[in-house]
């Protein structure tokens, strides 16, 4: 049978996938008034291709909000919505890891290491031989300050995934002009409705690489996630 | 026919990338409020109303978080029933996979199949959105002519004379984006031999299998004797249910590729949203009169664009499926960059130029019915004047 072979390529990358993230189960109910606004946006049309970026509305509100908590400058313009933090995460990690690219990781890798694989990049833990060009993955359980001084040392990018945990020290590799275009935040709604698949990635000088990349995969992501999304950032804010 | 100087910047400057031409296009566009819209292959209509309450219904009933990557098992079960009544293909739910649309679908073809160097047959012209994919996989595009005389049908002896011993897989649209032609069964059958006898690979996009017209019937090759175990088969919701937002497409395959996609879906994206999934799932089930009047609203609005487009003196040729007329419009002795650009310029009508869908195709257009009977009429009407003002 001609199908029993895989791309060579990707049934080795494959073995080396030894575990996949695991899938929450844990999803609390959605509020009523955003299952509201979900039915509302239906019964305005909402089901045709979105905006491929991401609605306006959301995209500004993102960067509103990641401006307010952080004192940075992101236009609605450096937004791109993904489908949830996983998309934002891999399109993140495939524009800028190329084989052999290292990656250093140096918390929890569950998410990172089975990309990693796929990627055909080197992942590390430590800043050890660390060349220019390494990307630095970076979440806020990690001792953020000493990794965003070995970032600026060593001319990294920045992948700064909030999808775990909010950054409550307020740091934000992007405060740093050094890193600021060398920067990709990431974050999603997935403690609170992961089930609806909203995430985004913003900033860095390659952001319009980052969102050409989601566009080939995905065109755009689920209309109707996005306006419910909207309207829970709103009551949050 | 070289482009004119004159056209902006935004549009010169891509003029050779087809998607990002497309794009350019439609940025264009929105500077004209009162435009009508015949680029994309967005479904103006509605997706149907029992679709939208199945939606509803999930939300209120709080069936919203993550579901299998592969996707709900009730919607791949459903699936894999249509797909062996409405098309014959011997698929259980194992063998299917639900994407976010089917732009992902092919991308995890790509990746699940191609090897670095590993050549794949594409039709031309194609949706130069299967390049993305295919080159990021290490793939290397090898065009296969298709021809007007033949209404855009893919002959088998092309595909063969395109045949080396890189060849991994033939990708078919059926009916085909852009040239609205149809793989018709005798070619079907030629060119399932020729796959069997080369061990290739075949790629079938089907995502506009249902809106097959002129008395023709929908092929889906994959049914064919000895084809089930060699045919990738595309489809989704979108354009058959006007879902288009919703992002539900799925792939049928034999199922160690499902399982490899799944594996490589889990880290690209995930499971496909819950919402949309459960939707799909009434869409699936559901009854099929809406899809039947979508059927004969499509057929309606082709009658008026063919018209239209043939009393301006183009060539239509004979679209037979999907939602596009590939008209010939070198008689008007203008690139068809050109030409789509004045349209939109002085008719506010976006159309894409054939330039959009590949190499050598500066004198075709890409037109869409995917707008109300009344606004097609209208198109047609600004668009008369300006061909008959540039035309040579």
């Amino acid at each position: 049978m001609a199908l029993d072979t895989l791309s060579r390529p990707l049934a080795a990358r494959l073995t080396r996938i030894t575990a996949l993230p695991p899938l929450r189960n844990d999803e609390p109910d959605i509020a009523p008034e955003v299952v509201q606004a979900a039915a509302d946006a239906l019964d305005r049309g909402e089901t045709h291709y979105a905006d491929r970026p991401g609605i306006p509305e959301l995209r500004a509100l993102v960067a509103e909000r990641i401006n307010a908590r952080y004192g940075l400058n992101y236009k609605p313009n450096d937004v791109t919505i993904t489908c949830g933090s996983t998309e934002a995460q891999f399109c993140a990690l495939h524009v800028l890891a190329k084989p052999e690219t290292t990656i250093i990781c140096p918390g929890n890798a569950d998410q990172v290491a089975p990309i990693a694989a796929l990627l055909d990049a080197v992942l590390v833990s430590s800043a050890d031989h660390a060349p220019a060009g390494s990307l630095l993955y970076l979440t806020p359980a990690d001792a953020v300050e000493f990794w965003l001084n070995q970032a600026e040392a060593g001319g990294w990018w920045v992948v700064w995934d909030l999808s775990g945990a909010p950054s409550a020290s307020g740091l934000h590799p992007a405060a740093r002009p050094a890193l600021l275009p060398r920067t990709v935040h990431i974050d999603d709604l997935d403690d609170e409705m992961a089930g609806w698949r909203v995430g985004w990635m913003v900033g860095s000088e390659k952001h319009g690489e980052l969102r050409g990349f989601k566009q080939a995969m995905t065109i755009c992501t689920t209309n109707v996630s996005q306006w419910a999304a909207l309207h829970l950032l709103r009551s949050q804010s | 026919m070289s482009l004119n100087p004159n056209i902006p910047e935004s549009v010169r400057a891509v003029a050779s990338d087809g998607t990002k031409l497309r794009y350019a296009m439609m940025e264009l566009s929105k500077q004209y409020p009162d435009v009508i819209a015949l680029g994309r292959g967005d479904p103006d209509l509605d997706t149907p109303a029992h679709i939208i309450e199945a939606a509803k219904q999930a939300m209120h009933d709080q069936r919203t978080g993550l579901t299998p990557v592969a996707g709900l098992s009730e919607l791949r079960a459903a699936i894999a029933h249509n797909l062996r009544v409405r098309n014959g293909l011997p698929v259980e739910r194992d063998n299917i996979i639900v994407t976010t649309g089917g732009q992902e679908g092919i991308f995890l073809i790509m990746q699940a199949l191609i090897d670095p160097g590993d050549e794949v047959l594409v039709p031309d012209p194609r949706y130069t959105s299967y390049d993305d994919s295919i080159l990021r996989a290490g793939g290397k595009m090898v065009m296969v002519p298709t021809f007007p005389e033949d209404a855009f049908d893919l002959r088998p002896e092309a595909v063969e004379a395109a045949i080396t011993p890189r060849t991994k897989a033939l990708l078919i649209v059926t009916p085909s984006n852009p040239t609205g032609g149809i793989l018709t069964e005798a070619s079907a059958k030629g060119i399932a031999e020729i796959a069997i006898k080369h061990n290739i690979i075949v790629i079938s996009d089907e995502i506009y299998g249902r809106f097959v017209f002129e008395g023709f019937k929908h092929v889906s090759i994959g049914a064919l004797p000895g084809m089930a175990e060699r045919t990738i088969t595309l489809d989704g919701f979108s354009k058959t249910y006007a879902m288009t937002g919703w992002r539900v497409g799925f792939v049928a395959a034999p199922t160690n590729l499902i399982a490899a996609m799944t594996t490589v879906k889990t880290l690209t994206t995930g499971p496909v949203a819950s919402v949309s999934q459960w939707a799909a799932l009434a869409a699936a089930t559901g009854p099929d009169d809406a899809v039947q009047a979508f059927y004969r609203t499509y057929d309606e609005r082709r009658s008026i664009m063919k018209a239209g487009l043939s009393a301006m003196g183009l060539d239509i040729g004979q679209p037979r499926g999907g939602f596009f007329i590939w008209p010939n419009s070198s008689s008007t002795g203008i690139h068809a960059t050109e030409l789509s650009y004045l349209v939109l310029q002085d008719a506010h009508v976006l159309i894409f130029p054939g330039a959009g869908f590949g190499q050598g195709w500066d004198g075709f257009l890409r037109i869409t019915v995917l707008a109300p009977t009344d606004q097609l009429r209208e198109a047609v009407e600004r668009m008369r004047p300006v061909l008959a003002k540039y035309s040579d």
